[in-house]
């Protein structure tokens, strides 16, 4: 499962789930001021710097998996429609799907043509992307390198009532069960024949969700009942101020940890109301002309183009003879 | 003698809210450092007094009392669940739903955390429990990680953690393979022996109760039915049978011989009481021979009915491998044949493969490397809906597959699946519930039914689509004596009509009664394969797999120089053998 948590025993591992949690709320708190497709490069820096958070705790790219997915195609629609729609921007017209104008009654005249794709309305999507992109990185930070313990821990010490942290945790202890009992539960209905893969699309949707869901809620009800008794037998709830076994006590680390967070999202306030202009278009077009050239260079230096010649030639040659 | 009480019970009547009547005038007390065993079937009761005992009622369930509890002093009615859950700690059926948390340490830390007890004793206490129940060393371990009889062990420390009193435990190996049960009694013998621990327990396997506790509580519908030594208790096997509860079976193999040779009884009752384990029957019975009060007058047992030489279920070196991140192989070069008619029984740890080795029979998984045929065809080939006209299964657990408003419902479900008009399928549910004995509930929500009902439900669901092969998966889960009987009987009739049965199971005394052959799984193989005589008798093999024979094919073995001469495997087997010594 994606953001399960991973023992690692990395720096990140043992910082204080607090900060993560500030972290996270700071990257919400970033990307609801981010507005202007000028600041792209600054949601990209933002992105980087979660990159290197990411390294420093060890989390994989892939264990993302199935959000990476399903992400993908939220980024193709976000593409497309504000490609399509989105008229503010810079109105170069990139590629012509086909013709869908908007004449204004008045004069006759067309206003926009929702058939063309324009470079502004690109950036625009990629824009939300990276807004996106932007919270969706930090996340992982917070989940998969806090035990579900700490996590609950971190929870009692900003004040959150037992019962809730309880529920949090119970939500992350029942999701694979549901996920198990739901493979069993198709299984079983496959044998009586039930057969899902033969039905239509429509028809799934119609009858095919009795027989698999009631089985499902109604196990995860008796489930409920037993985990009840459970956590009553060991008196859940029998004191106002219970234990938390995991130190949350802040140690270095975590001061450390405070001050990076808030360096860079001051570093992002900075950018974005006081020096606007620092970073911009042209600084980015640039960092790309540079990597671009940069990586022109090396292929050169390890002499891919030269290669690619000689073969050309090489084969222009040989056209040329059978030919004649 | 007060000081020593630690429970005691007096004219406990119980009604739960808007329930039926759950226990009657149950009377009994449990000294300190005593193992009380409450014995009884599905639905008397055993679960209902447990919960008084640690404060579950009234605290969860609500309902009417009369009469007193008393649990170490204290007054569960009176008594905040706060100061209950100190004094008895409880071990529940289900290993899966009473993990509350996410990893083995803070599963033994929670019950004092939830005390508000300090950290560092926190940890004391997990430590000491942790090694108590052999459990050190997973503390890191999710429970997706761990095996059954390892949860069942978290719980037994997670209880442990509180420092209880009196532990309760309600059918703790249940739903455990052999290996897990004998995990869990091997840590219960260890409290009981070191700790001084006050134990209640209940279960349905007998001969591991008798071999424990102190005390038997037999319960019937709410009411005490036999209350005394497990020596006491167990002599009754009538009554044991009549309430659905089995003796050990060298205990009814004593019974069942000395109503036939008084001289036996007498022995019997001048050696201390009816036998309950291996050792006591084999010197009894040693005894008995040499001195002549009993002899063997050697029968051979009945032969298995011959099987017809067509083949419905092949498996072609098949190989399965779970694809994962980290492959798992669950069969290796497998090679069976079931013939049509045959009651086959596989068995085998959990693990093992016996599970994946049937998912391949009803075209739930497909072989890896070799062939599946099923009736001649290649299974690859046929379809889920094909393949279920003519195999079903019943599932270990009927809250997987039932959901219709009714029972009648339910079962019309898989014959409609089947394409079957509707008068047939009518003639088929119809018949289906009669087959397994429904027809008084036919119109009740399942849900509402007992575990043991629901499970009836599933199997007439699975009877209804009139398979030609039947596959049985675990008939004793959660189930009592004669539940598991009830189902294995449905299996026998309709194999008795030329249907061909597979059964998976853990329990040796229902393979021995009902298979024909066996098929012994571990690791991912098959290790043997053949009549259930000759299977039993390969000790190698049994010790391989962690099996067990019967209790009375174990015997029979210690038995030989007295001229048995093939393995027995049933009481009726042994006790037929035995005849009364002349003078």
């Amino acid at each position: 499962m994606a953001f399960e948590y991973v023992k690692k025993d990395t720096a990140l591992d043992r910082m204080n789930p607090l900060v993560k949690l500030l972290y996270m709320a700071l990257a919400l708190l970033l990307v609801i001021q981010v507005w202007n497709i000028e600041s792209i490069s600054l949601l990209i820096i933002w992105i980087g710097i979660a990159t290197t958070w990411w390294i420093v705790g060890k989390v994989e790219l892939s264990s993302l998996g199935f959000l990476l997915k399903l992400l993908t195609f939220l980024f193709i629609f976000l593409f497309l429609v504000q490609g399509l729609t989105y008229r503010f921007g810079d109105h170069t017209v990139l590629f012509k799907f086909f013709h869908f104008p908007i004449i204004d009654v008045s004069n006759g005249l067309e206003v926009t043509n929702y058939g063309e794709m324009t470079t502004g309305g690109i950036l625009f999507g990629l824009l939300i992307a990276l807004r996106v992109v932007g919270v969706v990185t930090v996340i992982p930070i917070f989940t998969m390198t806090s035990s579900i313990a700490r996590i609950t821990a971190a929870f009692s010490k900003i004040r959150v009532p037992q019962k809730m942290a309880f529920m949090f945790m119970t939500a992350f202890r029942f999701v694979p069960l549901v996920q198990e009992s739901m493979d069993s539960i198709i299984e079983a209905q496959k044998i009586r024949g039930f057969d899902l893969d033969q039905a239509g699309y429509i028809d799934k949707v119609r009858r095919a969700y009795v027989p698999i869901i009631t089985p499902l809620l109604l196990l995860m009800f008796r489930r409920a009942m037993d985990l009840e008794v459970a956590i009553n037998a060991r008196a859940f709830g029998a004191m106002k101020e219970r234990t938390y076994v995991e130190d949350m006590s802040f140690k270095r680390r975590d001061y450390i940890g405070i001050l990076v967070v808030f360096a860079s999202f001051g570093l992002m306030m900075y950018l974005l109301y006081i020096e606007p202009t620092f970073i911009t278009w042209v600084l980015l077009t640039q960092a790309i002309a540079i990597v671009v050239t940069g990586f022109g260079a090396f292929l050169a230096v390890i002499g891919v183009p030269a290669a690619l010649q000689t073969i050309n030639s090489f084969l222009l040659t040989r056209a040329l003879s059978s030919g004649s | 003698m007060a000081e020593d009480v630690a429970v005691k019970v007096d004219n406990l009547t119980f009604t739960y809210e808007r329930g039926p009547l759950a226990l009657q005038d149950v009377t009994f007390d449990v000294r300190k450092g005593e193992i009380l065993g409450i014995l009884g079937s599905n639905g008397a009761g055993k679960t209902t007094l447990c919960f008084h005992l640690n404060g579950i009622i009234p605290t969860v369930y609500a309902g009417t009392e009369k009469g007193k509890v008393e649990m170490c002093g204290l007054d569960p009615w009176e008594t905040p669940i706060l100061e209950m859950s100190q004094k008895a700690s409880m071990v529940l059926q289900d290993p899966e739903t009473q993990f509350t948390t996410t990893d083995v340490s803070s599963e033994l830390a929670f019950g004092p955390a939830n005390l508000a007890i300090e950290r560092e004793e926190i940890f004391r206490r997990s430590e000491w429990a942790a090694k108590v129940c052999g459990i050190d060393g997973l503390e890191e371990r999710k429970p997706k990680e761990l095996s059954g009889g390892q949860k069942q062990r978290v719980a037994l420390a997670a209880g442990l953690t509180m420092l209880p009193q009196v532990l309760i435990l309600d059918e703790p190996t249940s739903q455990l393979d052999p290996v897990g049960t004998t995990e869990v009694f091997d840590v219960v013998h260890h409290l009981a022996d070191t700790e001084d621990m006050t134990i209640i327990i209940t279960s349905h396997k007998t001969d591991e109760v008798a071999r424990l506790a102190h005390k038997i509580l037999l319960l019937d519908e709410g009411k005490v039915i036999a209350y005394g030594g497990p020596k006491e208790v167990f002599a009754q096997t009538e009554l044991l049978d009549s309430v659905g509860v089995n003796p050990p079976s060298v205990a009814s193999l004593a019974a069942k011989i000395s109503a036939k040779a008084p001289r036996f009884k007498d022995l019997v009752d001048k050696s201390g009481g009816i036998p309950l384990t291996i050792d006591e029957a084999e010197s009894l019975f040693k005894k008995a021979l040499d001195d002549g009060i009993v002899k063997i007058d050697w029968k051979n047992p009945p032969l298995p009915p011959r099987r017809s030489e067509e083949v419905v279920l092949e498996m072609d070196n098949v190989t399965f491998t779970y694809p994962a991140r980290i492959p798992v192989t669950a069969l290796k070069n497998i090679d069976l044949k079931v013939h049509r008619g045959e009651y086959i029984a596989i068995i085998g740890q959990n693990g093992s493969g016996k599970t994946t080795l049937v998912k391949h029979f009803l075209g739930l998984l497909e072989a890896s490397e070799g062939v599946v045929r099923i009736e001649g065809e290649d299974a690859s080939e046929l379809t889920i809906g094909s393949i279920a006209k003519s195999i079903s299964l019943i599932l270990q657990n009927p809250d997987y597959q039932l959901f219709s408003i009714s029972v009648e419902k339910e079962l019309a479900f898989g014959p409609r699946n089947l394409g079957l008009s509707e008068e047939e399928i009518e003639q088929r549910v119809e018949w289906a519930m009669k087959e397994v004995g429904l027809e008084d509930v036919r119109d009740i929500f399942p849900f509402r039914l007992s575990f043991g009902d629901r499970r009836k439900v599933a199997a007439a669901a699975g009877i209804a689509m009139d398979p030609e092969i039947l596959i049985l998966d675990e008939p004793t889960t959660a189930q009592d004596f004669v539940g598991r009987h009830v189902l294995c009987q449905i299996a026998s009739r309709m194999r008795d009509q030329g249907k061909t049965i597979i059964m998976i199971s853990h329990d040796m005394d229902l393979v021995a009664t009902y298979a024909d052959r066996l098929v012994i799984m571990s690791d991912a193989r098959i290790i043997a394969d053949g009549p259930k005589r000759e299977v039993f008798g390969m000790d190698d093999v049994m010790k391989q797999a962690f099996l067990k024979p019967p209790q009375i094919t174990q015997l029979g073995q210690r038995l030989t120089d007295y001229g048995i001469r093939e393995n027995l495997v049933t009481v009726d087997e042994m006790a037929d053998v035995f005849k009364a010594g002349g003078v």
